[in-house]
Formats: structure tokens, sequence, C-alpha cells
């Protein structure tokens, strides 16, 4: 039926309703909306469009939409033109999209034309109103997502938020584990208190103890002068989030052991200890059960730390949130880069089916890349990459042919001839081919020199 | 032309046909706010399927929370068109609604039902007509040789990537010219005019690419530096490095970059103070990353921060087209080196043109310089070709000068190579890209003039 793929209830839904039904909904819309056939012929237009066909001559439109038209073939993508010498002040931008009628016949059968007003005068406009009213219909949460899969888990660590217990979040890697502990924090009593979160992967064992701990002055060569307060001390009152506490080194095990039963812990090469109050969140990717088995993971630390433990799904699995976060992830990059790209709406459908490896990091990466790989305004599938499209093909076709290679010698053999003689004549006798020929060839390859030009030659 | 009819050819979901392809959103609910109709533009707007909301069936205040202030109030009171500057709360962007009623057919001055366009908003930003033309080939800014159409268009992605400091991976075999490509990247990039450093990860023994690539204190390991070294991070400050052979760094190394890429910080060998730095980094391997984390040899969380953009480089063999001009350039630079006027004779060119290349660019330039070396004169004919570059079918050893001749002679040497390569006419017309035909008539010409020639 067209380019978009429904799923089949939702055709069967489409295909009951009669056709003149749509032509209402067409000729009830306040824009013009003309569609014409690559030769220029108008085929439907809906009364908006005829007012502004009376308004400015149906032949200036024609021939203004040509243009448009002539774009859109060759690229087969939607056209934005802007146009301000022919409507004036009243239209801003018109857009062309061509519509294919199956995917093989690369011959658009019609094009449809939509022309975009300039509206002043607002019934109601969201920018005038008052901030509180905007602010009142924002929802509280900063975590994008409303599948079910996500919003269980969500909820249930909402609810545990305000008693200070250890939790521990498991998922994938770029699942959004640090923003989750983030919000916990937030939502908790602690939340006016410091957040500090540390990855213990990627940070070199020899370095994590004082990162975490600190050192006293004096603690070893190269430190710090006046010793160095460690992140549990930052934390205080608030709440520490260690990710990838899988990747922990033993001997620094025993000591989080220690902090998690007395609350207090030594600095590195200090003699007192110090006393803290910090709510540990705890997260990793690793199957630490699996790690008590091969002794890389503390038993003990591990019953203290999972005394509530939720895991986050991955994105494959919480799929209606897909758009929502691509969208996300669009806004950011426009505020950011002052664009205002949108998507085509087949391009957000492609990105549902993907199974995102690399979860929601994976996303925002691609719609960055996507982004920033756009010209334009309208970001169309094409922009995806290639593994995502699930395009099995050999991404690197070979279209080189014999002809093009033929070509190139025949080039060499001309050029070289060219060097060594001055005129055509010459590199005719040389190559045993006639004057005309060999002017051609020359002519073909770029190598004609001044002397050789056939109107010099005359005179 | 006013009242322009539906011709016949067009299907009979026509009407239905122009709403699912018009680029802006229409929207159709009846008067409880139940959606009837939309076309797939909404997902734009509020990332739902049209499917979704017509089987959900959501009513007015399904829509509270999204959309910001809603017009149907005042359209069910007035029972006229309404202008609306909505803010879209999903996408925090405000666009112009206009709303109109459609009224039953029975005069009763019922609603039946209300159609929305929601315009989008291209303002900000130039607009211009926007063609993405495949036919023209991008131009190359500086001395990367290439014609071929898949590594043109992967270069000016890189150029547009270049600027967004974008960790970037490079992929593809040895040879391909990675590190060329990772250096032009830098120069496209802002940070053109800081130092770009590469480093092979593969190729120097662990322990020693630690100290390359941080640098160490003084006194870290005997045979040190008494006054310590200072790392690859901190001489590229502000500038890029690329790590070749990334899928052969060590496991242990891999976390302190892994710092870098998050933190932004990293820790000299034999210090315990992280030094920050500022760095671009551009990776590459011709390792697959995916086994390489199934073996638990390379760390999965530092896969997905350097790959925020890959990019295949192709080999040699699938972009044949670049060969030549590859050749010549590695010639004329010996050429102006020696101040020598070389030439290769066409036969040879073909014979390049025709290999497999495993070894790829590299392999190229090498061969160029040994046969460059090893011609006497002032022509490189094909038998200074090196013998695991020439083939061992037969080859026809005159040396003509007629233009015709030295054409056949290429066209005998390329279909008589592939035909050896491939055994089938099938397979030599699908690597050629000519007719069957075509393939019948030559191998059948030139196989008899071989015989000729032999007798």
């Amino acid at each position: 039926m067209n380019i978009f793929q429904h799923d089949d209830d939702y055709c069967q839904y489409l295909k009951l309703i009669d056709d003149s039904y749509f032509k209402r909904i067409l000729d009830h819309l306040e824009l013009p909306i003309f569609v014409l056939t690559s030769d220029n012929q108008l085929i439907f237009t809906n009364p908006e469009g005829n007012i502004c066909m009376e308004k400015f001559g149906s032949k200036e439109l024609m021939s203004f939409f040509s243009t448009g038209i002539i774009q859109a073939k060759e690229c087969l993508h939607s056209i934005v033109c802007s146009h301000d010498k022919l409507f004036g002040k009243t239209f801003s931008t018109s857009i062309v999209t061509p519509v294919l009628m199956d995917n093989k016949n690369k011959n658009p059968a019609y094009y449809i034309i939509a022309i975009q007003k300039v509206i002043k005068n607002f019934d109601d406009d969201a920018r005038v109103k008052e901030p509180h009213l905007r602010v009142k219909k924002m929802k509280k949460r900063n975590i994008i997502g409303r599948s079910h899969e996500f919003l269980y888990p969500l909820i249930q660590l909402e609810r545990i938020s305000r008693y200070d217990i250890t939790i521990l979040l498991l998922g994938e890697s770029g699942t959004g584990k640090t923003l989750i502990a983030e919000y916990i924090h937030n939502c908790s009593n602690r939340c006016n208190a410091a957040f500090v979160s540390i990855n213990c992967g990627a940070i070199p064992a020899e370095l994590l103890e004082s990162e975490l701990f600190g050192y006293a002055p004096g603690a070893f060569t190269g430190a710090n002068r006046h010793g160095k307060e460690g992140l549990f001390q930052r934390a205080d009152g608030g709440t520490i989030f260690l990710d990838e506490i899988g990747d922990m080194p033993l001997n620094l095990q025993v000591k989080l052991l220690h902090v998690l039963e007395n609350s207090t812990f030594v600095p590195v090469g200090g003699n007192e200890p110090i006393k803290i109050d910090v709510r540990i969140i705890a997260a990793t990717n690793k199957d630490l059960l699996a790690c008590i088995n091969e002794q890389t993971f503390r038993n003990d630390l591990y019953w203290r730390i999972n005394s509530f433990m939720e895991s986050i799904p991955p994105l494959r699995e919480r799929k209606p949130d897909i758009v929502p976060l691509a969208l996300f992830f669009l806004k950011r990059y426009n505020l950011k880069n002052h664009t205002n790209k949108v998507f085509y709406p087949q391009t957000l459908q492609t990105l549902t089916h993907y199974q995102w490896p690399g979860n929601v990091r994976e996303l925002k990466n691609v719609i960055t890349q996507m982004c920033v790989l756009t010209d334009g305004l309208i970001i169309y599938e094409n922009v995806i990459p290639k593994e995502i499209r699930n395009d099995m093909n050999d991404p690197i076709e070979n279209s080189f042919s014999f002809d093009d290679l033929i070509d190139q010698i025949k080039e060499v053999v001309i050029k070289v001839a060219c060097k060594k003689n001055k005129t055509s004549t010459a590199v005719a006798r040389e190559l045993r081919i006639s004057q005309p020929t060999a002017y051609r060839l020359m002519k073909t390859y770029g190598t004609l020199t001044k002397t050789d030009h056939p109107i010099k030659k005359n005179r | 032309m006013k009242n322009t009819i539906k011709p016949d050819i067009y299907a009979d979901h026509f009407y239905l046909d122009i709403l699912e392809n018009l680029f802006l959103c229409v929207f159709v609910n009846d008067v409880t706010g139940k959606t009837i109709y939309t076309n797939p533009a909404v997902i734009r707007h509020y990332g739902i399927t049209p499917a979704y909301l017509i089987t959900t069936y959501p009513e007015w205040g399904f829509w509270e929370g999204i959309v910001f202030p809603p017009a149907y109030k005042q359209l069910m009171k007035e029972k006229r068109t309404v202008f609306y500057n909505q803010l879209n709360l999903i996408t925090n962007k405000c666009h112009t609604t206009i709303s109109t009623p459609v009224m039953k057919t029975d005069a009763s001055e019922n609603i039946e039902f209300m159609v929305q366009i929601i315009q989008e908003d291209f303002s900000t930003e130039e607009v211009t007509l926007i063609a993405d033309n495949p036919k023209n080939l991008p131009d190359l800014k500086t001395d990367l040789i290439g014609q071929n159409h898949f590594f043109c268009n992967l270069i000016k992605d890189l150029e547009k990537i270049a600027n967004s400091d974008m960790p970037i991976l490079l992929l593809g075999e040895s040879g391909t010219g990675k590190t060329y490509i990772a250096q032009y990247i830098h120069n496209y990039s802002h940070r053109h005019n800081k130092p770009f450093r590469s480093v092979n990860c593969g190729a120097i023994p662990s322990n020693l690419l630690e100290s390359e690539l941080f640098g160490y204190t003084p006194g870290s390991f005997t045979g040190a530096n008494t006054k310590g070294k200072r790392g690859l991070f901190e001489l590229v400050e502000g500038g890029t490095l690329f790590l070749d052979e990334i899928g052969d760094m060590p496991i242990d190394l891999q976390v302190k970059i892994l710092h870098v890429l998050e933190d932004g910080k990293f820790i000299p060998v034999g210090s315990t103070v992280p030094v920050h730095s500022n760095v671009r980094i551009i990776t590459a391997t011709n390792k697959d990353l995916k086994k390489c984390m199934k073996n638990k040899t390379f760390r999965e969380d530092l896969y997905w921060r350097i790959n925020s953009f890959s990019s295949l480089i192709p080999p040699l063999r699938k972009r044949k087209e670049d060969i030549i001009p590859l050749a010549q350039y590695y010639l004329d630079k010996q050429n102006s080196k020696y101040h020598t006027n070389k030439i290769f004779y066409p036969q040879t060119l073909v014979i390049l043109a025709t290999y497999h290349w495993p070894g790829n660019v590299r392999e190229l330039k090498n061969i160029i310089e040994r046969i460059y070396i090893l011609t006497g004169g002032n022509i490189i004919y094909d038998n200074h070709i090196p013998k695991e570059v020439y083939n061992s079918h037969p080859h026809d050893k005159k040396h003509y000068y007629a233009f015709d001749k030295i054409i056949n002679q290429a066209e005998q040497e390329i279909i008589m190579s592939a035909y050896t390569f491939h055994g089938t006419i099938t397979g030599v017309a699908q690597a050629l890209n000519i007719s069957k035909a075509r393939v019948t008539r030559m191998i059948k010409r030139y196989s008899n003039q071989i015989r000729e020639e032999k007798e």
C-alpha cells in the first residue's frame, strides 16, 4: 500500500474505512495540499489549495512546484523549499514528497506538495502562558521510559529509595544504571546531599583505593602534600554509587565491607578511622554468584550489598522506549547545535527493529551519528548504520567494470603519448591511428594542448 | 483545473495514500478525544505509532502532560478552526497546530470529528533546496587517492564526523591505509593545528606500551630515564591519538584507556596522581572485536565507548578503479625523488589491476618501489613485475606501440586472467560487470589468438 509498514490489524482497520472519508479529511485540512504527476499534471487539490491557486495563479504555482519536483525525483526524498518571492508573507515553506508505489519501481507515481502558513494570531500560545502552568504539566521523572518492563523496576526502586538500604542494580552495559542510581538518590531523603559515582572497572586498581578512601598527608611519593579526601568522605550524608563492583579488587572489598558494617574507614596511610554516613548503591553486569565461585568476589560482601536487588532490562526487552529515547537524544542534539532536524517516520520504525546490544549508550551514539551525517533537516533511513538496517549484503559492492578498466588503460596510453609528442598528428603517428581518432581520444581524456585546438588550426 | 477528478489509474485508496505520505502530521479525533486516524508522521511528534493510538483508544486525558495548551475545548465551544501554538512536552518544541471541526452532514450543527494538522518549524536553520545526489562524487581535499564510489562516500562521512570529537573506530584489513585516514580525520577536525600521534598497540610489548602511552614518573623502574618521561597522552594534549590494532591491547591497559575515555584522566606509571587529558581517540583494528569480547580478551564497556562511529575501509581488491591511480601516484613520487621520468607500459598496469592485493595499498606501494628500482630503462615492462603478482597463465609477451594492439592486449589479459580465476563465463561476467555474450565472444577471440601465436 505504501512505504510505511503497519501491522496487519491496523492495515485491516484502514481498509475498512471508505476512501471518501479520507477525502473529507484532506478537504478540511487548513493547509493547501496539491498532488501532481511528474509531468506537472495536477490530479488533486483540496479547497485550501484552490484558494491558493486563485490567489497566485495556477501557472505560476505549477512552474514553482516543478523545480521542487525535479529535486524530489532525483533524491526520492521529501524536499523542503522556502519561497518568499511568490507567496509574500503568508506562506513559509512548502514540502514536496515523492510517492513510490512499490520499492522496486524507482519512478515516483506522483508528488504531494504541502504549503505551510505563517501564523501570527494564535488562539492560544504555549509561549505566552504563565511558566508555572507549564511546569505543572511536567512529569516528575526525568528518566525516559514508559514500557511496563522498565517502569515496574523503577517504581519498585522509587518505593525503596526513602529507606536507607543498600541497593544492587543489575543490567547490561549501557542500560543507564548510573542515571537510575542518581534518580534513586534524588527520590530519597538524602537528595540535598552529594551524589558521587565511580566506575570501579574503569579505574586502575592501584588508584581505586586512594580515590575511594583518600590518603593521609605524606602517605606515598608523589602524593599531594595535604593528603586527599576520598569519595566516601565527599559523599558523606549522601549517596555513593559504585559501578562495576564486580571488578573491585579483593583487598578493597574487605575495606568496603568494613564501611558497610561499621560506617568507618581508614584512609591510605592514615591512623584514625573516619566515621561517615553514606548510602551505597552498587551495580554490575557480571554474574556475582559465579564470581564468588571463582573466588574473585567475597561471599560476605555479596550478601551485604544485595539487601535489595533489581535488574534493569536491556533496551531490546523494552522496545516501546526506543522511540521516546531517540526523540530525546535528537532534542538534545538540536538544542546543543542549534539545529531543527526531524526524523522521517520510517527511520524511527527501523530503529525499533534492532536488538541494541550496546543498549541506550549505543542508541545515543547512533542518533548523534545520524544527526551529524544528515546535511539537511530530515533524517532519512540512509544514514542509519548498515548493521542496524539489517543489510545482509556485502557492504562494499563491486561496481567497477571491465569497461572502466579499459578506459583507464586508454587514458594512460594517450597521456603517455601526449607527453612525448606535441601535436595530435604526432600522437596519431606514434599510436598508428588516424589523426581525427587521436584528436577525439585526446579530447575525451583531457590531454588536449592549446596547439591542437581545431579553431586555431583553421586560422 | 478547479474540479480535478481522480484518474482511474490510481489505486482506490488514493486519498489514504496521500495522507499516509504527507510529510506533516495529520490527526483526526472524535469529540471524546479518541483517535480515528493519524498518519505515520505522528511518531516524530509523540513517539507512538498510529496503530498504538487506534488500538488503545485514548481519550482527551491521555494528551494532558503531552500537549499544552489543549485546543479541543475552544474548538468544540466555538465550532470554528482554531490556530494554536502548542508545546510538545516530549520533544520540548513548539508547533503550530491548526484544528478544524468537521460538521455532521445532517445539518444538526454538531461536530462529527475534528481534523488537525501540525506544521514543522524549519525556520532557525537556513532552508535551501536539499538534494543528496549520489552521482556527484565528493571532492577529496588532500592526498587521499580514491575514485571508488564507496570509498569516497566513506571519506565524506568521516569528514562530517571529524569535527564532532566522537571516538572513531576504523575497521579494515592490514595495509588499507587506516593510519592515513586517521591522519586525514585529524587534519579535517578543529584539532588540526594540535599534534597527531599514532601508536601500534600490537607492535609494542605491553609494559613498554603502558609507559609509552601514559609516561612514567622519575625512578619508577630500573633503567627508566631519571627525569621521567611524558606519555603520548600528555604529548598530544588537545590533539588526536591514533591507537592502531586496539584489539591487541592487553586487558589491563584497556582499563586505563577506558578511564581516559570516561573521566578524561590517566595515571602515569609509578604515579598515583591522575593527569587530565583532552585527546581525541581514533582506534583501528582488523580483528573481530565482537569475537574478542566473547573470548574475554576485549572489554565490552570499552568497545561501546570507542565504537561511537565505526567505519569499514574497503580492501584494495574491492576498489579496483583506484589501483591504477595509486600506482601512478607512487611512481610519480619515485620519479620526482630521483629526477627520472619512468613510465608504465600499459600491460604492466593491466596486470597490477587484475591482481587481488592481499597486502592492500601497502603491498602496492612496496611493489611499485621495487619495480622502479629493478627497471633499467625508461619504460616499466610487465616482466619487471614480481612473480607472485604475475599470474601463471600464458601472457602475450610482445610489446606493442599501436594503440589498438595495446588495448587489445589489455582486454585479452583482463578477460583471460578473470577466466582462469573464476573458471566460468557467468563468474567472469559478474566480476567484470559485462554481459555473458560479450565474455563468450571475447574468450573465443582471445583464446584463438593465443593458440595462433603459439603456433
